[in-house]
């Protein structure tokens, strides 16, 4: 039966008004006024044809809203395509049947690997997984990979004051416990008491909580088994990298002509936090501009290049001219280089 | 003798008992569908649609219709060079622009029928309603009571604190 248009849209009001759509906690008046009215139209427009297969009449009191009305596994995909970490744990929040759904650890990988996929535009080679895996294989606690890196390896992304080095990896030798590099690089950054500064020491928490849970995939670490252990916390990680950069480039845009963007922005963070962990400063600042780069899809893989090149040549300079002796270690971490294999379509890790 | 190809259209019914005739190219943007037509070859009867509704079924094929040429997507998910947007083209955001009944049936049917593209559109959308809002608001927005104990809801904020404050 195909109906005409005027005829159609009589039928649609029906399906639309029909009380089988209880709105128990609805204080929206709108809403009441069109329940009310709906009886009235439906005796008027009822076709006997389509009145029997009306879906039953549920009591109001009985019937949860509309979105919880939703099976599961589409409430997981809904949780899957939020923006970012905040409203994952705002929706998280509503209710019990949504807690339940957003502390399962596959809906926070999933999140996770939707956000990744959305917003890290390097295709060819997953950079901010990368950066990501560095973490995990450095700062991650005893049987959770740290072991394939030596204990003579370099301190850390944020390497510390020289002199505590020999105590730092005494204590990786020997126990992890309620210690840990990570942690210990951004304590400063809690006590810096910017916003921005303690939800990233936070978020790096909560990466190293969830790694002392993680077990070690069994062909080691690599792009694509790291994929399988991102959680929320490494989203909002990514985030507040980026923020980190975003407020810097601000900074560097902001300014005349003359000096490098990696001066101008040095300068000024030296103006603003003073030369108080100044130098742990300027690792989380390349950092977060490598990762900012490749977060932020406008850039090329030239612009990001040189950009981060610009930073290293920057600290190196500053090193040298402090001389070596006062100097942190600062051995360039081993970072995954990826190259897009042509004929086997994927991007394989190379050393 | 003709083959399963050659039909033109195919008809659906939908759980009100409404026929609706549709080209088979739109019909076969569900996954559902276009597998039994595979399956059975021609098929001449109206096929039951039993979850849908008249209304939400034709909003279905509305979409189907517009979306009748896009390129049917990769299914392998570890393809990364399938590129993922948050974006919602124009069209789709004004298709659904519809309350949140319509919304949530909308997204229940692409499910059903196995309409994959239709559901990540309705999901984003839901997802973009949630954007920036605080957990009451969220509640307020889709009428859902908060049935957390006062105890759980300090618990559950303070597992999540590493992320506020931002």
């Amino acid at each position: 039966m195909i109906i005409a248009p005027s005829e159609f849209e009589s039928k649609r009001c029906i399906t639309l008004s029909t009380p089988n759509l209880p709105v128990p906690f609805m204080k929206n008046k709108r809403a009441t006024r069109r329940r009310k009215a709906a009886p009235a139209k439906r005796t008027r427009l009822l076709n006997p044809t389509v009145a029997p297969s009306l879906p039953p009449i549920i009591a109001p009191s009985e019937s949860p809203p509309r979105i919880l009305r939703l099976p599961t596994e589409i409430l997981c995909h809904v949780f899957s395509h939020l923006q970012s970490s905040r409203s994952y744990i705002s929706l998280q929040l509503a209710c019990r049947r949504l807690s339940i759904i957003g502390r399962h650890s596959s809906t926070g990988r999933q999140f996770a690997h939707t956000w990744f996929k959305t917003n890290c535009n390097d295709s060819q080679g997953p950079s901010v997984l990368e950066f990501l895996a560095r973490y995990i294989r450095l700062h991650c606690t005893m049987g959770s990979g740290h072991e394939k890196c030596s204990i003579a390896a370099p301190a850390g992304l944020w390497p510390v004051r020289p002199l505590a080095e020999e105590y730092y990896i005494r204590s990786r030798r020997s126990t992890r416990e309620g210690f840990t590099w990570r942690v210990h690089a951004f304590e400063g950054l809690n006590n810096k008491g910017k916003a921005v500064h303690m939800s990233l020491s936070r978020a790096l928490k909560q990466i190293e909580l969830q790694m002392e849970t993680c077990k070690p995939p069994t062909e080691g670490w690599n792009i694509s088994t790291i994929r399988k252990v991102l959680d929320i916390s490494d989203v909002a990680f990514a985030e507040v990298m980026l923020q980190v950069y975003f407020s810097h480039e601000a900074i560097a845009q902001s300014e005349p002509v003359g000096e490098t963007k990696a001066a101008w922005v040095q300068w000024n963070m030296n103006r603003t936090i003073g030369c108080h962990m100044y130098l742990t400063w300027m690792f989380i600042i390349r950092d977060a501009w490598k990762c900012g780069c490749i977060l932020k899809n406008q850039t090329s893989m030239a612009e990001r290049s040189a950009a981060c090149a610009e930073w290293d040549a920057f600290i190196q300079e500053k090193q040298d001219e402090r001389g070596a002796g006062v100097m942190l270690n600062t051995t360039p971490l081993k970072i995954w280089r990826f190259v897009y294999d042509r004929f086997s379509g994927k991007t394989i890790p190379l050393w | 003798m003709a083959t399963p190809s050659t039909q033109a259209t195919v008809k659906l019914q939908s759980n009100d008992n409404v026929v609706i005739e549709v080209e088979r190219a739109i019909a076969e943007r569900s996954v559902l569908i276009k597998n039994m037509l595979e399956d059975c070859g021609e098929v001449t009867d109206a096929i039951p649609i039993s979850n849908v509704n008249e209304s939400i079924l034709r909003k279905v094929i509305e979409w189907c219709e517009h979306h009748k040429n896009d390129p049917v997507a990769a299914e392998n998910e570890n393809d990364d060079s399938r590129k993922k947007t948050t974006d919602i083209d124009e069209w789709d955001q004004k298709f659904m622009n519809v309350d949140q009944e319509m919304l949530f049936e909308i997204i229940l049917a692409a499910n059903f029928l196995d309409i994959k593209p239709l559901l990540d559109t309705g999901c984003k959308t839901v997802a973009n309603m949630i954007k920036g809002k605080s957990p009451e608001e969220i509640r307020k927005l889709f009428n859902i009571q908060n049935d957390f104990t006062p105890e759980e809801e300090e618990q559950i904020r303070r597992e999540n604190e590493w992320a506020e404050d931002r």
